[in-house]
């Protein structure tokens, strides 16, 4: 049973949980799920959608429909709904509230049913931004600018969230940032030993504040003897374009320090 | 006057990049809380050659001279290529520089032999262990062994690498003879069984001490060697053994020697030279079945004679090694999707292990159909014939072996390449 009209939230994971708690929460009765779940945007004003609802987020509302989700589906299982929920694929929230239906009604191995259709969509979602966030481990090149080393990508979802930890672990000791230039905001880390007691490693920051930076001066020098020692382990007679593209698709050239002389060119 | 860094770094990877061992994964080393870099255990690749192949590691040669002169290598002696060679220092900025910016996941380092094999040797482990001791390096290492290293040696390498490899090149030791008689198979065997035996006892001893106090390998405890394992690399299509020589030594690699991973490396003529054959191309195909064939020994539970016997030396090179098995044994399908157990699943043509595995798992909602199929990754233009679901039932593969194999080929067959017409010999 579907309600109609529109429902609209603010985009957040929280901000869905909370439509969680309202559509879940009331115990026991059978609640209508929003068949149309949308970011609120501009378009959205001047009363052309018919029936509107709006969606506050309620951080205790939406701890409370985690802890529960949680008790249904495990931690893995409300991680797998996070990833596919990130991937901001249209529609999503509304199929992930449907997955939600199912599994209260048969159990987390719902999840699994890959003949029912939002699950087969959470699950190929999901599988696109951890292929995205392992694209990020790979593809993030830091430069070295005065006082911090920042990188710039375009990732196709949104996955700054769930790469922090991997770059903490790998640079504890370096100020470091990492742009989203899309969605205009960063990730911003600051090194171990200038953290304040009980500073958090990283935050989220907006995309201008690592924009100001200078270059370092030797960092020409290590983006040249990249692009040579790029240049110099390609074998010609094994020469595959095609495939090459597969492994690096050119929306992620410009990011790359090696593939922008290639871009130059083209 | 020194050679500027950027150049020999333009030669010694240019050199390096015959060896393809290219792994970052299979090592998991924690970083200290003011290090840099870890492992996850996973590998990364950080940026693809236009051949496809990943860049994972700064691979690197320490430096390109060396007493040998094998057929195989362009870096011979006989070869005239000029000789450089980096510093220790260098080395250690180069795989600093390039790790915090992300471009790597750490160092391959190789190396020519100059002098001998333990002076070699000695400079390779100084680079490891200025990485990890002065700048506190926890990124990966895969150090290259020379043969005829000292056990000493051997020991101090693995104490500072994540995985080590020595070379056999050549897949017979009559074959090795032909093209470099200098060397021979007992001075690269020595290293990998005292490797061997040092891996696995560190292994267990690890193991132990995690019982204990359950903390972090790499923190309490003995301290790691070389937690990747070894590796090794077998050039193909320089010397004339078939394919069944070539997997049957390494099957006897992974069963009795323990490693991790051997590489299959299609040879390309890098110079000119009477004791290697002229190929118009690199064995490219038939390096591509040998890969395919070594994962069926080891992730899909394949025994040896399974693939290649006294009937069959070489491997299909038109389809692919499971393929090639069910179309010898067409008797044993259509597999049932809904009934067949696991290690069955694997032997479908078009299942990889992911799709087996999440067939099982939609199992026990109700029955796997046609439709689900696809979902779930099968590759359903091979897998078509060698399937059963309701509603599909082949018969072809019963009735006629052939027509399906030419339907998987694709209806055409190309002309055997180059690779399999044996060695037109330099006049």
């Amino acid at each position: 049973m579907t309600a109609a009209g529109l429902t609209l939230y603010d985009g957040s994971f929280a901000g869905w949980l909370t439509l969680v708690h309202d559509t879940f929460g009331s115990g026991g009765e059978a609640a209508s799920l929003p068949a149309r779940v949308e970011v609120e945007a501009d378009e959205h004003q001047g009363g052309l959608f018919g029936s509107v609802r709006l969606v506050t987020t309620d951080a205790a509302k939406a701890e409370r429909s985690e802890r529960a989700l949680g008790r249904h589906l495990g931690a893995g299982g409300v991680e797998r709904l996070y990833h596919a929920f990130l991937s901001e694929a249209s529609g999503m929230e509304a199929d992930l509230l449907r997955l939600v239906a199912r599994v209260v009604e048969h159990g987390a191995s719902a999840l699994d049913d890959l003949r029912f259709l939002p699950a087969l969509r959470a699950e190929r979602m999901k599988g696109r931004v951890r292929r995205e966030v392992h694209r990020m481990h790979a593809f993030v090149r830091f430069e070295e600018r005065r006082g911090r080393y920042v990188a710039e990508v375009r990732p196709d979802h949104n996955v700054l969230p769930l790469i922090g930890d991997h770059f903490e672990a790998r640079y504890p000791a370096l100020d470091w940032a990492i742009v989203d230039v899309a969605r205009g905001y960063a990730l911003w880390h600051t090194a171990v030993e200038k953290r304040g007691d009980g500073e958090p490693a990283t935050r989220f920051v907006p995309a201008g504040f690592a924009r100001a930076l200078p270059e370092a001066r030797e960092e020409g020098a290590y983006q040249r003897l990249w692009q040579a020692y790029y240049a110099a382990v390609t074998i010609p007679e094994r020469r595959n374009l095609e495939l090459h593209r597969r492994h690096v698709p050119k929306r992620y050239w410009p990011y790359l320090t090696e593939k922008r002389a290639a871009l130059r060119a083209t | 006057m020194r050679t500027p860094v950027i150049e020999k770094l333009e030669i010694l990877a240019d050199a390096a990049k015959y060896d393809v061992s290219c792994a970052s994964s299979g090592s998991k080393r924690a970083n200290t809380p003011t290090g840099l870099g870890h492992s996850t255990g996973n590998g990364i690749c950080h940026a693809y050659t236009e051949d496809g192949r990943c860049v994972s590691l700064l691979k690197i040669l320490f430096t390109n001279h060396c007493i040998y002169d094998c057929a195989y290598c362009t870096s011979r002696r006989s070869n005239d290529v000029r000789r450089v060679a980096f510093t220790v220092q260098e080395v250690v900025d180069l795989t600093l520089g390039f790790y915090r910016r992300n471009y790597i996941e750490g160092l391959f380092l190789s190396s020519g032999i100059f002098k001998d094999a333990d002076t070699t040797t000695e400079k390779l482990v100084q680079v490891a262990k200025t990485l990890r001791e002065e700048h506190q390096f926890n990124g990966y290492i895969h150090l290259k062994v020379i043969p005829g290293a000292s056990d000493d040696l051997l020991l101090q390498a693995g104490r500072y690498a994540d995985r080590l490899s020595v070379n056999l090149e050549i897949p017979s030791e009559p074959g090795l003879k032909t093209v470099a008689p200098e060397k021979d198979y007992a001075s690269a065997l020595g290293p990998m069984d005292t490797l061997r035996d040092e891996i696995a006892e560190n292994r267990a001893a690890r193991k132990a001490a995690r019982r204990v106090t359950n903390r972090t390998p790499n923190r309490v405890g003995p301290a790691l060697f070389a937690p990747g394992g070894q590796s090794t690399q077998l050039v193909v299509g320089a010397t004339p053994e078939d394919d069944r020589t070539v997997l049957t030594l390494a099957d006897g690699l992974y069963q009795q020697r323990g490693l991790k991973r051997v590489y299959y490396s299609g040879f390309i003529p890098v110079s000119e030279d009477p004791r290697v054959p002229v190929l118009a191309e690199a064995p490219l195909r038939r390096e591509h079945r040998l890969y395919q064939a070594d994962w069926l020994l080891r992730f899909y539970d394949f025994h040896l004679d399974e693939i290649v016997d006294d009937q069959r030396p070489m491997l299909d090179v038109d389809v692919d090694p499971k393929t090639a098995y069910a179309l010898r044994f067409p008797h044993l399908f259509p597999v049932d999707v809904n009934t067949a157990p696991y290690e069955w699943l694997l032997r479908i043509p078009g299942v990889g292990v992911r799709s087996a595995k999440r067939i099982l798992a939609a199992r026990p909602h109700g029955t796997v159909r046609w439709e689900h199929l696809h979902a779930m990754g099968v590759v359903l233009k091979r897998a078509q014939h060698f399937l059963t679901v309701p509603g599909h039932r082949p018969r072809l593969i019963g009735q006629d072996p052939e027509a399906v194999r030419m339907r998987v080929v694709g209806g055409k067959q190309e002309a055997a390449g180059p690779q399999l017409d044996l060695f037109a010999r330099a006049a």
